[in-house]
């Protein structure tokens, strides 16, 4: 990570030019001391939990027959790629990724700049109103948008049927559908990703706007050559953030697939596999494995955006 | 900052009203509470699920049969609190989970290491889910001197496992078929037969009732928007408003309904899944029924509708035929309720296929889990519920009695129930001589996975228009002798 | 909040600029409403469906009505639109047929039956207004809807102590102390933010399991007692734009460190604390994998998420009552988000979640 220099940018620190020894171990001492929750956090809810999980993807443990475990070498890291319900969860999770990683990024980036308008009447209202679905439970909203959603008699097929002369899809039911149809049940939460690039709106220095006014640049140029560019660190921000929780995505597929993945698999995303394999088969060996090697791709994912960014994102704090 | 501050005191105080509206005292919210023991209020005002410290916990968990219906709920709480309050020992506790999620949540829960201590009712099936899990009864039949002197020693013999009596008989479950009389009456048609053997006349002919024949009639009661049925050139299938027949909650699996058809066990001799010719019969007949030309059987999209009660669909007044097991009865709404959607029903004979009825049958019972930490207070509340507290529980899961002699006492409270509504249950009896061997509840091997299998096919069958049928059953019986195989290993 | 345009536009006052600005306010807010209603859409069919009894819900109409009925011969009957030889009647349908059906005119009972040839199904029944509000206090005794308000409260409530206290100690570390080796420990707790829980959750649950927290509270509320990246981080960046002349200011007047977070930094920082603490309040009030996973089986300690899911599973057949529910477990988050929302907006857009 190249963030290291303007995270700690060579400023003053505490009592910093006294550069007394005891001084500077007091001030070790105070700041281990206000570090310590997080390092005993760390190391007993990460570090170690980590590393005995690694240790499991080398077993076939089981918890109901604890005394059976024993080491089977690389047996579960092999089955992840032989295990036919793997390569579901992969394309499943990837197909999710490239429809819903975009969207999430657009909508809620359109939804900010509406209610950072400076036309827009009421804007507490329309913020409030926006962040309003992000509250309600994800299985509550499931439940909503089941009446919205189905294809016989929701709203939507009803709205589709009325302005098109076509036959709404079958949302929940098609193994094509499915996934558009979560795309746009997941449009309800993107309160959180709304306010962040609000954050992100207001920090843009008005000043900027103004010059480029004077220059006589139209409110799409002062989009796409100020703003965009400026907000770019928070979209950076919003894209890592869906990219995991494409990974990370459990609720809605557990209710809407059964917890089995219907329509014939079509919904079975690589956490719900895990969750089928740890929790509901006891194959936690097996499911450790399957964790990790989550983490392994995320963080691959990770460090090529991180290596992109340079391209396109821009800091303005500058480096 | 001012206003700041007073919007944070302002949700404090928000905070401590409602904690105070929800009946804790107001300061447990600051001083840290200890959530594994709730403190123990006035007896009058708990509600029965906390648990007490003066008393044995016993868990009940409902879910893997019967049991976890909304209009069921109440009924069982009640039963509960009952059973509280005749002893002061033991404080009975009911897990109520969904059937769909209930076996994933049992694992989950056993091995989190605070399995239930009794589960039912559930059927062979359920309770092959978990074998090595359920425990003995033997040793504490004798230990209570339990009475079984009246009971079939054959009977006893359906409940045991590897030797060992996992269960006592409790009640039986046969099927028939539900019919709507206001539908039949609406478009005409002649009510369904109520005698085995007897024949159904339609446009003025006698036909054998069948399978075939159920078909016939239901494409006429499946009617759309336009009023036009199913046989109607003008029929339009996006606009169904009323269907002619439904497998009632026997359909997730399709081991369930082609049972049906033809009772068979889905494994030969040498370990491979395969399926009777009936049984493949079975399941083109229920996806033409969906997705053929004249289709009569609601969709997966259908039943999730409001419109056909999100599932219950016989019950939303909707569907004309509804062929499943005496539970059904638990989710028949009432006519004294004013919410009555089906205010006059009747039951008829399972109709037959190659002339020979199958009624597929449940027998459903509780078992008590070998983990138990109180075998002896289970076993006590196992003997309420099978004994004093029996005919109650019949009422609830519409469960027959298992003795002859409760038989007509438990007819008398379901009529009483349905009044002013007259149902012909002489049919169920008459049923249960039908009943199908091998049991569709017999388990597979590697039961969870197999039966994943199973009701994913079933999933696929209910949303799939397009599925090439011989392809898709081939690839399921390769698949599912993988999974047989790989419990072998 | 501020409006920026009041800085930015210059304040000429001529009648053409000021239309303009209408027309630009009423178009934007035009649009505003109308992504609003389809956004919110849902919001309506919940709300309409809290409302309808089970016959209505049969019914699928879309607001909460009830076809007129008319009580003949001591049972109701359903009043359609007929149109007769006397134009459109509203007739009561006593006896339905699919070609020809019997009606009876509720101005004229006594006239006897009216045969009527046609099809019922393609009559448009008469409808009234007719919500039902029996929905809330039925779902609110059945699901238990205190004892789950209460229980996701607690934990949201300690859990957000927990995060608060442990968070603000954290990031005032990692803002104002040199220590050897710091930047690398600010980099591992950035780099926890990627890391998926599932690779710890199953030793966590053994461990768990192991202690005898299993079936308990503890493991949705102590964690949240060691800080976590997302907070720290952002009240780190909050902390780091406080001048730091303060804080010599009152270590120069004897203050030890505590002192100086206490009375210095925590005063200067609410807005940013309550964000963080609104944050965590509704995570934990949404949570559902944790609690599913250790709260199993244990009905009393149930959290709405949970508490919730298992009712719409059991009563999916009576989404009335789902609804009904799920608009009072929103009530109280959205009340509080409204309350708040000033304090927390400020404390994201200050604190500039970008860097």
């Amino acid at each position: 990570m190249t963030t290291t220099n303007h995270i700690f940018p060579a400023g003053r620190t505490f009592m910093q030019r006294k550069s007394l020894s005891k001084l500077a171990r007091r001030e070790i001492h105070w700041g281990l001391a206000f570090l310590s929750p997080w390092i005993f956090g760390f190391l007993v809810f990460t570090l170690i939990p980590m590393v005995v999980s690694l240790i499991f993807s080398f077993t076939n443990y089981n918890p109901i027959h604890p005394g059976q475990t024993k080491f089977i070498g690389l047996t579960n890291w092999l089955r992840l790629f032989t295990d036919p319900f793997m390569t579901q969860a992969w394309k499943v999770t990837l197909r999710f990724a490239l429809i819903s990683v975009p969207l999430s990024i657009l909508f809620p980036l359109g939804l900010a700049v509406l209610v950072n308008s400076e036309y827009l009447f009421a804007k507490n209202i329309f913020r409030t109103l926006f962040y309003l679905p992000t509250m309600i439970p994800i299985v509550v909203s499931v439940i909503i948008w089941g009446g919205i959603m189905n294809s016989e008699t929701g709203w939507l097929n009803r709205a589709i049927e009325f302005l098109l002369p076509v036959q709404g899809p079958r949302w929940y039911q098609d193994e094509f559908w499915v996934i558009p149809a979560l795309t746009i049940m997941g449009f309800w939460g993107v309160g959180n990703a709304m306010v962040v690039m609000l954050a992100g709106l207001q920090g843009v220095p008005t000043e900027l706007y103004d010059a480029a006014k004077v220059d006589g640049a139209t409110g799409w140029q002062r989009f796409f050559h100020i703003t965009l560019p400026m907000i770019s660190p928070v979209i950076f921000y919003q894209l890592m953030l869906s990219l995991i929780g494409s990974f990370q995505y459990f609720t809605q597929a557990y209710i809407i697939g059964n917890g089995r993945g219907d329509p014939n698999g079509a919904t079975l995303f690589y956490n719900l596999y895990l969750y089928r394999v740890a929790f509901n088969f006891l194959d936690m060996g097996y499911g450790a494995t399957l964790a990790w090697a989550m983490f392994i791709i995320v963080l691959i994912l990770t460090i090529v955006l991180f290596k992109t960014q340079n391209r396109w994102v821009y800091y303005a704090g500058g480096e | 900052m001012k206003t700041q501050l007073f919007r944070l005191t302002a949700l404090l105080a928000l905070f401590s009203f409602i904690l105070t509206a929800c009946g804790a005292p107001a300061t447990q919210a600051t001083e840290a509470p200890e959530p594994t023991q709730p403190p123990a209020p006035q007896p009058t005002t708990v509600p029965t699920d906390v648990p007490r410290p003066d008393r044995v916990q016993i868990y009940w968990y409902i879910g893997l049969g019967t049991g976890a219906q909304a209009a069921q709920i109440p009924l069982e709480k009640e039963f509960v609190e009952k059973f509280n309050n005749s002893q002061d020992e033991i404080q009975l506790i009911p897990i109520i989970v969904d059937n769909k999620y209930a076996r994933d949540n049992l694992i989950a829960q056993i091995a989190a290491g605070n399995a239930p201590d009794i589960v039912g009712p559930m059927g062979t099936e359920g309770r092959g889910w978990f074998q090595d899990a359920w425990l003995d009864l033997q040793p504490l039949v004798d230990e209570f001197n339990y009475d079984l002197s009246d009971i079939d020693p054959a009977f006893l013999e359906f409940y045991k496992d590897q030797g060992e009596l996992v269960g006592l008989p409790f009640a039986i479950f046969p099927s028939a078929l539900y019919y709507n009389k206001d539908l039949f009456d609406e478009a005409g048609l002649a009510y369904p037969p109520h005698k085995v053997g007897e024949k159904y006349v339609l446009d003025g002919e006698e036909l054998e009732w069948n399978f075939d024949t159920l078909a016939k009639v239901a494409r006429r009661l499946t009617v759309d928007a336009n009023g036009n049925d199913a046989t109607s050139p003008d029929f339009d299938r996006n606009n169904i408003v009323q269907y002619g027949f439904d497998f009632q909650w026997v359909k997730d699996s399709p081991r369930w309904f082609s049972a049906y058809f033809e009772p068979f066990y889905p494994v030969n001799e040498n370990g491979e899944a395969v399926l009777s010719d009936g049984q493949v019969e079975a399941i083109k007949w229920y996806y033409d029924a969906m997705w053929g030309e004249q289709p009569f059987l609601p969709t997966q999209a259908a039943m999730d509708t409001d419109y056909l009660g999100h599932s219950n669909s016989f019950n939303s007044g909707h569907v004309a035929m509804a062929l499943t097991h005496l539970w059904y009865t638990c989710c028949i709404t009432p006519p004294s309720d004013p919410n009555v959607t089906v205010p006059n029903w009747d039951v008829a004979v399972v109709p037959s296929y190659n002339g020979k009825i199958t009624a597929k049958m449940h027998g459903d019972t509780f078992g008590i889990m070998k983990t138990t930490a109180h075998p002896e207070e289970a076993f006590k509340v196992y003997a309420y519920m099978l004994g004093e507290g029996s005919a109650e529980l019949y009422k609830i899961y519409g469960g027959l009695p298992a003795r002859k002699s409760q038989q007509a006492d438990f007819f008398k409270s379901l009529d009483e129930k349905f009044a002013p509504n007259k149902v012909d249950w002489q049919v169920f009896v008459d049923m249960i001589s039908y009943l199908e061997v091998p049991s569709h509840e017999k388990p597979l091997p590697n039961i969870a996975k197999s039966h994943d299998a199973f009701l994913q096919l079933g999933s696929d069958l209910r949303s799939n228009p397009n599925l090439d049928l011989d392809a898709r059953l081939a690839e399921f019986l390769t698949n599912l002798t993988a999974i047989y195989k790989e419990a072998q290993e | 909040m501020k409006t920026q345009s009041a800085s930015r536009a210059p304040f000429t006052w001529s009648s053409k600029r000021a239309l303009r600005k209408l027309t630009a306010t009423a178009l934007v807010t035009l649009l505003g409403l109308t992504v609003l209603t389809i956004f919110l859409a849902p919001l309506a069919y919940m709300t309409f469906t809290s409302l309808k009894t089970q016959k209505q819900i049969a019914d699928s109409t879309i607001l909460p009505v009830s076809p007129a009925t008319y009580t003949y011969q001591g049972r109701n009957y359903p009043i359609l639109n007929v149109p007769t030889e006397k134009g459109m009647q509203q007739l009561a349908l006593v006896k339905a047929g699919r070609e020809a059906s019997d009606f009876v005119d509720p101005e004229n009972p006594e006239a006897g039956l009216i045969h009527w040839v046609g099809r019922w199904r393609v009559l448009e029944p008469v409808y009234v207004w007719d919500p039902t509000f029996d929905n809330f206090p039925a779902s609110w005794k059945q699901i238990n809807l205190g004892r789950l308000f209460r229980n996701t409260l607690i934990i949201a409530i300690l859990g957000t102590i927990g995060t608060l206290l442990s968070s603000i100690v954290v990031a005032y570390g990692f803002s104002r102390f040199r220590i050897p080796g710091i930047e690398i420990m600010f980099i591992i707790l950035i780099a926890t933010i990627i890391l998926p829980r599932q690779v710890t959750l199953i030793p966590t649950y053994i461990f768990f399991r192991a202690i005898g927290w299993g079936g308990t509270w503890w493991p949705l509320i102590i964690p949240h007692f060691f800080a976590n990246a997302y907070n720290v981080f952002l009240l780190r960046q909050y902390f780091r734009a406080i001048p730091r002349d303060l804080d010599e200011a009152a270590m120069i007047d004897g203050a030890t460190p505590l002192q100086t977070l206490l009375y210095v930094i925590i005063p200067q920082s609410v807005p940013a604390i309550t964000a963080v603490g609104l944050f965590h309040f509704f995570f934990a009030w949404n949570d559902f994998f944790e609690p599913l996973i250790y709260l199993q089986g244990r009905e009393d300690l149930y959290t709405i998420s949970i508490g919730m899911t298992q009712f719409a599973n059991i009563f999916n057949t009576q989404p009335g009552l789902a609804t009904a529910a799920a608009m009072m477990t929103i009530a109280l988050p959205v009340l509080m988000f409204f309350l708040a929302q000033r304090a927390f907006m400020q404390g994201i857009v200050i604190t500039g979640v970008e860097k």
